[in-house]
C-alpha cells in the first residue's frame, strides 16, 4: 500500500490488467467506481486527469479503481493485439474485481472520451451497474476516428520530414500518434455507435459536455437517447479545454467537472 | 517474462513494475528507467513497456517507477527539491532491487529529464555502471540565465537556419514583419561559423556537468548519447561541452547516436523501432563490458 493508492495486477493468468486501488477516505465502503481510460495518446495525456479524480472519488466514499486495459499501460498484451470488445469485457473484469476484493456492491463506472463509449458498453453487457458517467463520450466511432486520424496529420509530424507520414493516397494510417493502428481495430471503432445501443445502461447517468456548441448538439441528441432508454440523466455543461488534446505540460486538471463528478456520487452513497 | 506491481521507497509511497526474465537469478545488472518529464513511467508511446519486456527476453531485471508527485507515486511532503529527490528515489529503487534481486549492478536509463535524473544519480552511487541519456534536457539549471539566454538564441537560429528559411509560411512573415529579422541574419552568420561558435561555461553549473561527464567516462562509466536528429538536447550538450561534443569518441566507453526522422519522444512507430532497437543492443554491450577499469 503506497500511501493511499495500491498497485496490482489482476485477471487471467497472459492476460493480467494494471490496477491501482483508491480505498475510501471514509474507511468501509459498499460503494466504488471503475474508472475507463480513453485510448493511445489521449491515455497519456488524461492519466493525471484521472488520478485527480479517483482521488475526488475516494474522498466522497468509494472504492476507486483506475486499470489499463490488455495492450496498455502496464498491462499484459501489445497494443496491436488490442480489441475494442477486449476493452469491454477488461472493464467488466474490472468491476468483478472490484465486488469481489473490496466486497463492493454498488458499482458505478466513469469514463472520458473513447472511456465513456467503453464504461457505456461495459455497463450494457454487465448488467446492475448504478450509475455511469459519460465524460465528453464518444458516440460515433467513424467521426472519432476522423478526429484522431485528423490530429495525426497536424500534431505528430509538424516538425519532421513530410516522409514520415504513415498514411497516403487516402489509405488509413498504420499508426495514429505514436500507436499502431490494425485494421481490426479500425473496424472495431468504426463499428462503435452509442445510438445504436437501445437498452438502459445504469438506472442513474451524468453526462458532461466540456465543448462549445459544435459538441452541445451531439450531447444533446445522446440526453434524448439516453433519456428514452429509461435512464435518470443528469447533464451538465462545464466548458474546459480538451485536456485530452494538450501538451501534459500545459494541461489545467478540470477540477470544476471533477467535482462535479465528486458530488453526483456522493448524492447515492450518502 | 514476469511483471510484479511493487510498492517501495521509506513511506512505501512509490509506485513500480517490476519486469523479471524466465529465468532467476541473473548475473546482468538491472535496468532502471526514469520518468520522462511528467509522463506516467510506462513512458511516452508506452515506450518504457515494450523495452522492459525485450529486456527481460535478454535476461535484464527491469524496473519503471514513478517518482513522487508523478503517476501513481504520491506526493512528498518533506520539501526536498527535485533535483534532490529524484536521485534519493533512484537510489531506493536500487536498494529494493537489491534486497529482493540480490543484484547491486545497475544500468539507468531515461528519457528528457530522466536523463538529467540518471546523470546525477550515477555522478553520486557507484553502483550505476552505465546510463543512457536519451533526448536529455535540463542539464543546465535554469538559474544559469546567461547561458539560457544564449542557448535560447542558438536554439532560433538552428530553427530559422534548420527549417523557417526554407519555408515559404516563414518568408510570408518575413514580408508582413511577423519575425525575427535578427534571428534570421544570425542564422545565415551560424551557417557561416557551424557549430564552433561556443561560450566559456567554466565555472558555471554547465561547466561542472562538463567535468561530470568526463569524469564518469574517465572512471570507465559506459554512457549513450541517444538523441532524435534536431532535438534541442544536442544543443544544450553542445553548449556543456563547449563545442567539443566529439570528444565523447575518445573515450572507448561512450557513444553518440541520432536517430533521424525521430522527434523528442519518439512518436513515429519507424523511429520507436529504432531506439528500443538501439537501447537494447547498448543494455547488452554494457552488461558484458561492465566490471572493465578506466576505459579511455
Amino acid at each position: 500500500m503506497a500511501g493511499n493508492v495500491e498497485a496490482f495486477f489482476f485477471g487471467e493468468p497472459g492476460g493480467q490488467l494494471f490496477g491501482c486501488h483508491h480505498p475510501p477516505s471514509s474507511g468501509a465502503s459498499a460503494v466504488g467506481a471503475v474508472l475507463c481510460y480513453p485510448m493511445g495518446q489521449e491515455y497519456l495525456r488524461t492519466h493525471r486527469l484521472y488520478r485527480f479524480l479517483a482521488r475526488r472519488l475516494s474522498d466522497a466514499g468509494l472504492h476507486v479503481l483506475r486499470f489499463d486495459y490488455f495492450g496498455t499501460g502496464d498491462s499484459a498484451g501489445e497494443f496491436e493485439a488490442a480489441r475494442l470488445e477486449r476493452w469491454v469485457d477488461d472493464t467488466v473484469t474490472a468491476v468483478a474485481e472490484l465486488r469481489r476484493r473490496f466486497l463492493v456492491r454498488h458499482v458505478y463506472i466513469a469514463g472520458l472520451r473513447l472511456g465513456a463509449a467503453i464504461a457505456f458498453r461495459a455497463a450494457v453487457k454487465q448488467g446492475g451497474v448504478d450509475g455511469l458517467v459519460l465524460w465528453d463520450p464518444v458516440t460515433n466511432g467513424t467521426e472519432y476516428l476522423a478526429d484522431v486520424i485528423y490530429q495525426e496529420s497536424q500534431q505528430l509530424y509538424s516538425s519532421l520530414p513530410k516522409d514520415t507520414d504513415s498514411a497516403g493516397g487516402g489509405r488509413l494510417p498504420t499508426e495514429i500518434v505514436g500507436f499502431p493502428m490494425t485494421e481490426a481495430m479500425y473496424g472495431d471503432l468504426a463499428a462503435l455507435d452509442l445510438f445504436g445501443v437501445t437498452c438502459m445502461p445504469a438506472p442513474r447517468t451524468l453526462l458532461v459536455d466540456s465543448s462549445g456548441s459544435s459538441g452541445e448538439l451531439i450531447q444533446g441528441k445522446l440526453r434524448a437517447h439516453i433519456e428514452g432508454a429509461g435512464t435518470a440523466l443528469r447533464f451538465e455543461h462545464i466548458p474546459h479545454p480538451p485536456t485530452w488534446t494538450q501538451d501534459p505540460y500545459k494541461t489545467v486538471v478540470p477540477s470544476k467537472i471533477i467535482d462535479t463528478v465528486g458530488r453526483w456520487m456522493s448524492e447515492r452513497t450518502e | 517474462m514476469k511483471e510484479e506491481a511493487i510498492h517501495f521507497g521509506g513511506s512505501k509511497s512509490l509506485v513500480g513494475i517490476v519486469t523479471d526474465p524466465v529465468e532467476t537469478g541473473t548475473s546482468r545488472p538491472a535496468v532502471i528507467l526514469l520518468n520522462s518529464g511528467i509522463i506516467h513511467r510506462v513512458g511516452p508511446n508506452r515506450l518504457y513497456v515494450t523495452l522492459a519486456r525485450r529486456l527481460a527476453h535478454a535476461g535484464f531485471v527491469t524496473l519503471r517507477y514513478d517518482h513522487s508527485g508523478i503517476g501513481d507515486s504520491v506526493i512528498r511532503r518533506d520539501n526536498v527539491p527535485f533535483e534532490r529527490s529524484s536521485v534519493l528515489e533512484t537510489q531506493e529503487a536500487m536498494e529494493y532491487l537489491a534486497s529482493t534481486r540480490g543484484i547491486d549492478r545497475f544500468l539507468l536509463a531515461g528519457i528528457c529529464t530522466g536523463a538529467v535524473v540518471a546523470y546525477h544519480t550515477a555522478r553520486a552511487d557507484r553502483r550505476v555502471l552505465g546510463v543512457v541519456l536519451i533526448n536529455g534536457q535540463g542539464f543546465i539549471p535554469e538559474s544559469e540565465e546567461a547561458i539560457h539566454a544564449y542557448l535560447a538564441s542558438r536554439r532560433r537560429r538552428r530553427y530559422y537556419l534548420g527549417r523557417a528559411l526554407y519555408n515559404m509560411a516563414s518568408w510570408r512573415k518575413l514580408a508582413t514583419g511577423r519575425v525575427g529579422y535578427g534571428d534570421i541574419l544570425g542564422a545565415l552568420g551560424f551557417r557561416r561559423e557551424g557549430r564552433r561558435q561556443t561560450k566559456d561555461v567554466s565555472n558555471t553549473k554547465a561547466g561542472e556537468v562538463a567535468s561530470g561527464l568526463r569524469s564518469l567516462a574517465d572512471g570507465g562509466t559506459q554512457m549513450l548519447f541517444l538523441y532524435s536528429a534536431g532535438d534541442p538536447g544536442i544543443e544544450e550538450l553542445d553548449v556543456i561541452l563547449e563545442g567539443k561534443v566529439e570528444e565523447l569518441s575518445t573515450y572507448r566507453s561512450v557513444q553518440y547516436r541520432v536517430v533521424e526522422k525521430a522527434d523528442h519522444m519518439f512518436t513515429a512507430l519507424v523511429s520507436q523501432e529504432e531506439f528500443l532497437h538501439s537501447t537494447e543492443n547498448w543494455f547488452r554491450q554494457a552488461a558484458s563490458k561492465s566490471g572493465l577499469g578506466p576505459s579511455r
